[in-house]
């Protein structure tokens, strides 16, 4: 038995060093890795229904917010839809921060805030607790301290306390109490507030620095790279490996590193919309989630790759766009479940994308692909 | 069930008539005793002798929770009264060790390797580590607020503390001494256990959860997953409060979790208490789940009542599985009673009740007949109870007796009584302490005050219907004993005056159905509950200053103005009402709008608000869950306090200053 | 793209008005033809963003932004999934839900605005009833009250799409809820059409989900500035506001206008909203040696600081946004009222049938003259009844009608509107002057359209 074992074993090992040696020979012909393998959850195979509007992987399992509950994959597979029946606070599911040391799952909903832990739900709303506002739009998680970005500004839950704490226009640099995402640093956190740019907490010294649109007008961008590119920012991603945060925007991207600012917009990159409802960002990876697909930037080599279903056809595209400007499309067998991105979350070198039509999981995969002719 | 007294060498521990007491029953306010000399007290004699002379409550003992060496020769005792641990050589029944320690310590737990104990000090919000040998002070470990049950994980590794105070768990690293993480717990998490297999911390909470007041409450058994050191099931225990101490049976005895609870009838009119079947107490036998990570779906629980048809087993405190699983020791602190659960019989009783008739079980007086096989009268009020290695004895901490029952489990009898050293002389205070305790003077001893006032003075958070014999009417809640001197009159609808008269010949008649307690008594009575202090408050800081937030929430507190500079009428201001000079009570009643149609009054007695943030829930119908809901929901007029004008984070700060009263 | 920069260039180069007029000709024309209520399709043409007056251009003086936002039909683009959800089942339905927010509680400072708009919304939707509802089925408006209180309000959209399951709704007054409908209707989808907010920032979010048909404080402030110094020719205006959303909003784009044109105003100073003593604000005005009034707020306090001001001997021009044009300021003033200038939000003494006909229905049902909120309510009622009536039950295909409106024009009872690519009303406002103790009304004539009747977007 062993024996058969050992064989085996050394026959996998033998197609494995061919293979390698195969796809060394061929890497010139190939394309990069492209994510290639798509799996859908839709209600076409039992997903709830519409928009799914975030993602949030802990180890094997994802959560992904959608506007009928929450649902909890495991292993690739929906083990429970949440619903407010099984006391979650609300039906339209926001946001969801895990927190790694204890394990409770928070969840921002457009009901109220909820803590699932241990198999039960617990409830925080605006009449019942210190939660600012019930249109609970971010939650994060900074040691004892829950973050939580409300429509009617910031609020801070010490867990251990019990104390609530709330951060708007009358106690901090706001200059509108909107707020949508939030991003925690080592050093600082960060918010993305709708209208008031992107405001920086610093966890030791407690002071707040916004970051608003330096030429203050709604209608335009004065230049290209002055500053964050509009104040109503949807989502904020902090980079620790790049020291760099991202704000994405209806009106474009924006990076700053500490020093200079970058901004993108259609007409100047491979963004393929200015309307970006999330960024994240990690090591060379910078992934906008806009309504007209999935785009990932390399800021090293300015590289931009959009994965989506052809707005039209429906049928799955890569479009490439490299620095000097000029543009690729490749056709891929499998797509996103929709063009429209809201969310995504990355599972080691994988990704679970929130899209307004489902849930869909993306592998990354060197192939043969063809171009299309355009 | 015949009641089998101590042996006669420890003498006069025999009730004379169990039954024939009064239990003085104090929900709005206090317990006051009624006169009646010509009854005697049916609480165990005690050795040491009555005295009116003053003796500080640190004089006394008060053993409270035990853990035993791996060989059984010694047990050790914490005893929250004196601050002390003690080291009882179960050979020669001595003391043998003693150790100071932090304040009011209730819990206590042992190394795997024996070498270390743990003592939670529930005042001081540490947890002492000692040298089980040598009973030198090692270090103080910083935990949450109001730790008591503590356990390591079988690695010796992570010491787990529940903090009743804090609602959760604090989780130390034993390495370091730091706290690294603390879990968010039921209501009042009191007692823990660490699962035999060591996969699992087991953590009851002793109140239910805070939900709406009409609907019968639920308790949480909380458990740890060890290996991920994370809250793996929040278990539904319905229908009960007051678990305390758990007991896993060993898996040969069925591997069920014994949790001793009380089952309450309180939207009942109390009067029904003279029928009977109004506070009923018992075991929750749980059935673990599988797997450490299972989630709360996965555990099966049984409730079963431990009461006699017309004998009751008022306030279940320890709980102890002998190591072979025949046994399991149910102390009943309220009556004195260990009760003897044949593991085999209770485990035949679960197994061939149908599911359907399963929720039957919790309400069934004479099931007990079926498991229970013995009661053994020990000291007064018996807590924590332990078995011995070996299976052959358990012992009971008496604790207010200063004493340790040890009972010979192969002749299921008393063998004897260590006494570990309290004061012979009896003062006031004590003497109203063991009354509290004692349900024995309670119709078919249902109730002592401490079970409505459980761990020493809490509400219970619970609404009861106390005078008006119609369903549904005129319920309230449950109030506070703690700090309660200088804030008369008493009771919801502040008709008592104060403490003596609290419940007088009237309320033992309507409401305790029994006779009522002699001019003495009441005086011990009202000294005892005189000198129950609130905790310090955790929410002030170490200085003492204000935070920001509290101080913003004081000058809102303390307001004449509203936020557009009208004056607010001084009849509607914070501080009119909850006169800071009175513990925030003016002492009188006030209608604030929030009567409703049930009741038949409409002005209620302004509480105190000291210690206001761990009173859950408010109002005196128990209506606002958290202390928001009293402006958010129930004061739409503007009559309980102008705060229509507030915002959000206005009120937030008045909730944060309220908050460290 | 290239087309709208040379548009801008022009501009610049002082060639901005030929072809502004030619563009507004060219809608004009292309508008001419179309109904009442039936939007036509967008004009291929550009309009200044918000119909801005040259001057107050942000930046325009210096350079040519690196982009200009609002400008083309890209600007309320929406490639999301609503229009894939089933449609809803008529036959299960009893009635069509419309959702409706606003503030009607007596105590809150907004309910008169928001009781007329409900009014103006119950008119419309009974009047679609009476020409059988949809496919026969009933509209049904599911009003909630606007209550700032505990943030109540916040979950009103929430309800609409969970638990009315409304199709589309209206509201509100307050710019903040509004606000914050619109920052839920991005996720939640369910159409806005707001027709009370003074806000301009509302049609600034590129959410395709909203549309506003009251002029907004940008169309008053441009308006108001380019008439105080412009054609009145003052040159040193103060400014009184009422210290909230409302008042700092409208404020700030007057002030950002005058600014721009070359008139800062000298001294701003602000009110709470109870406030009856003025004395305070107004000796700080009157020191400030001020040679105009600018006051962003409601009739009633205007009505006291003009009695108080002129009792003081300040003999100022005195001019108002939308809200102090209400008979109210009459009755207060009184003789003090004479000369005050205001913007209109309406012209209540229009002759055309339609607003005839409505005010004496609004008359006869609510036993008050219909203002300027019922009558946008109403027409904005319309504009989402009809859309539902078009696109049938799927809230992305409403949405998408509404958008049809986008660079065309609505006549209804307020008047017409012009909708720009935010789906914001930019047709010219209407200033009141009280005139022997009544106001008079005339159409906004900006100096920067050189005398060109001002119809160009009616």
């Amino acid at each position: 038995m062993e024996r058969a074992s050992a064989a085996s074993h050394g026959r996998k090992i033998l197609w494995a060093v061919g293979i390698l040696i195969l796809a060394t020979g061929m890497a010139a012909a190939q394309n990069p890795s492209f994510y290639t393998k798509w799996t859908n959850y839709t209600s076409a195979n039992g997903f709830p229904p519409g928009e799914v509007y975030c993602v949030t992987v802990d180890g094997n399992r994802v959560w992904a917010g959608t506007g009928h509950g929450l649902v909890l994959l495991e292993n690739g597979r929906v083990q429970k839809v949440f619903t407010t029946k099984d006391g979650l606070a609300g039906s339209a599911v926001m946001s969801v921060a895990v927190d790694q040391l204890t394990g409770d799952v928070w969840i921002g909903t457009f009901g109220g805030l909820s803590r699932y832990s241990g198999g039960q739900f617990k409830n925080y709303t605006n009449l019942t607790s210190g939660l600012a506002n019930d249109l609970v739009y971010g939650v994060a998680v900074q040691g004892q301290y829950l973050w939580v970005a409300t429509t009617a500004g910031v609020n801070r839950l010490d867990t251990h306390t019990g104390s609530w704490s709330i951060f708007n226009e009358s106690n901090a640099p706001f200059e509108e109490p909107w707020t949508y995402g939030i991003s925690v640093g080592a050093e600082k956190i960060y918010f993305a507030v709708w209208g008031g740019g992107v405001l920086s907490y610093d966890r030791a010294n407690h002071y707040w620095k916004p970051y608003t649109d330096p030429d203050g007008e709604m209608e335009l961008v004065l230049y290209r790279n002055q500053g964050l590119i509009h104040n109503i920012v949807s989502s904020v991603s902090w980079n620790p490996d790049t020291k760099t945060f991202w704000a994405s925007t209806y009106f474009g991207l924006s990076s700053y590193d500490g020093r200079n600012w970058h901004n993108y917009l259609t007409k100047d990159s491979g963004l393929p919309s200015n309307f970006i409802n999330a960024v994240k960002s990690r090591g060379n990876q910078v992934w906008a989630c806009t309504q007209k697909g999935l785009s990932e930037f390399n800021p090293t080599t300015n590289t931009w790759v959009t994965y989506r279903p052809d707005l039209k056809t429906g049928r799955g595209e890569i479009l490439i766009t490299r620095p000097d400007g000029s543009k690729r499309q490749i056709a891929s067998s499998s797509t996103l479940a929709h063009n429209y991105i809201l969310n995504l979350d990355f599972q080691g070198d994988d990704l679970w994308v929130a899209t307004a039509n489902g849930l869909s999981h993306g592998t990354r995969q060197p192939r043969k692909v063809a171009a299309i002719p355009r | 069930m015949k009641v089998r007294s101590a042996s006669p060498a420890i003498g006069g521990s025999r009730p004379r008539n169990p039954v024939a007491g009064i239990a003085a029953f104090a929900l709005v306010a206090v317990m006051a005793i009624l006169v009646r000399p010509s009854v005697a007290s049916a609480a165990p004699q005690a050795a040491g002798t009555d005295s009116g002379s003053y003796i500080p409550r640190s004089q006394y003992l008060s053993p409270v929770a035990m853990t035993l060496s791996a060989d059984g020769r010694r047990l050790y005792i914490a005893c929250e009264d004196s601050d002390l641990v003690l080291a009882v050589d179960t050979r020669t029944q001595k003391v043998e060790r003693r150790v100071r320690v932090g304040k009011m310590p209730r819990g206590i737990a042992l190394s795997p390797d024996g070498k270390t104990l743990y003592v939670s000090n529930e005042d001081s919000n540490d947890v002492t580590e000692i040298d089980a040998e040598t009973f030198q002070v090692r270090r103080t470990l910083a935990v949450g607020w109001g730790p008591v049950g503590l356990t390591t994980d079988r690695d010796g590794n992570v010491l787990y503390v529940a903090n009743t105070l804090g609602d959760d768990i604090s989780l130390v690293d034993l390495k370091s001494g730091r706290e690294f993480k603390r879990l968010e717990a039921g209501h009042y998490p009191e007692y823990v256990a660490l699962s035999r297999d060591g996969s699992r911390v087991y953590v009851a909470n002793l109140l239910a959860r805070v939900a709406p007041v009409d609907r019968p409450p639920v308790s949480e058994l909380t458990v740890i997953d060890t290996s991920r050191q994370i809250v793996a099931a929040r278990v539904d225990v319905p229908g009960v409060i007051q678990m305390r101490h758990i007991t896993e049976l060993p898996a040969s005895a069925g591997g069920y979790l014994l949790v001793p609870f009380m089952r309450p009838k309180n939207l009942n009119p109390l009067v029904q208490i003279q029928q009977g079947w109004y506070l009923t107490h018992g075991l929750a036998a749980i059935r673990p789940a599988a797997a450490a990570s299972d989630g709360p779906k996965n555990y099966r629980v049984a409730e079963v009542l431990l009461d006699d048809i017309d004998r009751y087993y008022a306030d279940g405190f320890g709980v102890a599985a002998t190591p072979d699983g025949r046994w399991a020791l149910v102390t009943a602190s309220g009556a004195n009673v260990v009760s003897v659960v044949d593991s085999a019989k209770l485990r035949h009783l679960l197994q061939n009740t149908p599911p359907a008739r399963q929720q039957e079980l919790a309400n069934r007086l004479d099931s007990a007949s079926h498991f229970v096989v013995d009661r053994l009268l020990v000291g007064r009020n018996p807590t924590d109870v332990l078995a011995s290695p070996d299976s052959r004895f358990a012992y009971i901490a008496n604790r207010m007796d200063d004493t340790v029952s040890v009972v010979d489990l192969g002749r299921m009898r008393i063998a004897s009584t260590i006494d570990l050293g309290g004061p012979k002389e009896i003062s006031r205070q004590r003497r109203g302490e063991r009354l509290f305790f004692n349900a024995s003077h309670c119709h078919q001893g249902q109730m002592a005050c401490a079970t409505c006032h459980p761990h020493e003075g809490l509400s219970d958070g619970l609404a009861w219907s106390l005078e008006t014999p119609q369903l549904g009417r005129d319920v309230v809640e449950n109030r506070t004993l703690f700090g309660i001197d200088g804030t008369s009159p008493f009771k919801w609808n502040g008709k008592n005056p104060n403490l003596e008269t609290q419940d007088g010949p009237r309320t033992a008649m309507y409401i305790f159905r029994s006779q009522g307690f002699s001019p003495k008594q009441v005086n011990d009575l009202v000294t005892y509950i005189d000198s129950l202090q609130l905790p310090r408050n955790p929410h002030l800081t170490s200085n003492g200053h204000l935070t920001d937030a509290q101080a913003r929430g004081r000058a809102i507190f303390f307001r004449d103005r509203t936020a557009d500079g009208r004056l607010i009428s001084p009849l509607n201001r914070c501080y009119t009402c909850h006169s800071p000079l009175t513990h925030y009570t003016s002492r009188v009643s006030m209608d604030v709008g929030t009567a409703t149609h049930y009741d038949t009054i409409h002005a209620f007695d302004v509480p105190q608000l000291t210690g206001v943030a761990t009173r859950q829930p408010y109002l005196h119908n128990g209506e606002a869950l958290e202390l928001e809901d009293i402006w958010t929901m129930f004061n739409p007029e503007d009559k309980h306090g102008i705060t229509s004008d507030l915002n959000k984070a206005q009120l937030n700060d008045l909730i944060e200053f309220l908050k460290t009263l | 793209m290239k087309g709208r920069n040379v548009v801008f260039l022009n501009i610049r180069n002082g060639f901005a008005i030929l072809i502004f007029a030619l563009a507004c000709i060219l809608v004009t024309s292309a508008r001419s033809q179309s109904t009442a209520s039936t939007p036509a399709k967008p004009a291929p043409t550009a309009i200044p963003y918000a119909n801005m007056p040259p001057a107050a251009v942000p930046f325009g003086r210096y350079r040519k932004p690196y982009q200009d936002w609002f400008v083309d039909s890209s600007t309320l683009e929406y490639y999301g999934a609503a229009r894939e959800r089933p449609d809803g089942d008529l036959a299960a339905l009893k009635t069509i839900n419309i959702g409706f927010l606003g503030p009607l509680d007596a105590n809150n400072y907004d309910s008169p605005y928001g009781i007329a708009m409900l009014h103006g919304s119950q008119m419309a939707v009974d009047d679609a009833n009476a020409h059988g509802g949809y496919h026969g089925k009933p509209f049904a408006l599911k009003v909630h009250d606007d209550l700032p209180l505990w943030g109540a309000s916040s979950m009103a959209i929430v309800n609409m799409v969970y638990d009315d399951r409304d199709w589309v709704m209206l509201g509100s007054v307050d710019s903040s809820s509004t606000h914050i409908e619109l920052r839920a209707t991005l996720k939640l989808e369910l159409p806005i059409m707001d027709t009370a907010t003074n806000d301009p920032t509302v049609t600034q979010t590129r959410i395709p989900w909203l549309m506003h048909n009251f002029p907004d404080d940008r169309q008053q402030g441009y308006a108001l500035a380019d008439y105080i110094f412009n054609q009145r020719h003052l040159k040193r205006v103060g400014i009184l506001q009422v210290n909230n959303r409302y008042g700092r909003a409208g404020k700030d784009v007057f002030f950002e206008t005058a600014r721009r044109i070359g008139h800062q105003p000298l001294v701003e100073v602000w009110y709470a909203p109870d406030t009856t003593d003025f004395s305070a604000q107004l000796e700080t005005l009157k020191s400030s040696g001020i040679d105009g009034l600018v006051i962003w707020g409601d009739a009633a306090q205007a009505g006291l600081v003009l009695k108080q001001m002129r009792a003081m001997g300040m003999r100022q021009p005195v001019f108002g946004s939308s809200r102090i044009c209400y008979p109210e300021v009459l009755k207060i003033a009184g003789p003090a009222a004479e000369g005050l200038v205001t913007i209109s939000a309406i012209d209540p003494t229009r002759t055309d049938p339609a607003w005839q006909q409505f005010r004496q229905r609004f008359l006869a049902r609510f036993h008050t003259e219909p203002d300027a909120y019922a009558a946008y309510a109403y027409d904005g009622m319309n504009i989402a009844i009809a859309a539902i009536k078009k696109a049938g039950l799927n809230r992305g295909t409403i949405m998408d009608a509404l958008r049809q409106y986008e660079m065309t024009r609505y006549t209804g009872v307020s008047g017409t509107a012009f909708f720009d690519y935010t789906l914001n009303n930019i047709a010219p406002v209407t200033f009141a002057e009280v005139h022997n103790g009544q106001f008079v009304y005339w159409p906004e004539q900006r100096t920067d359209w050189h005398g060109k009747p001002v119809s160009f977007l009616r």
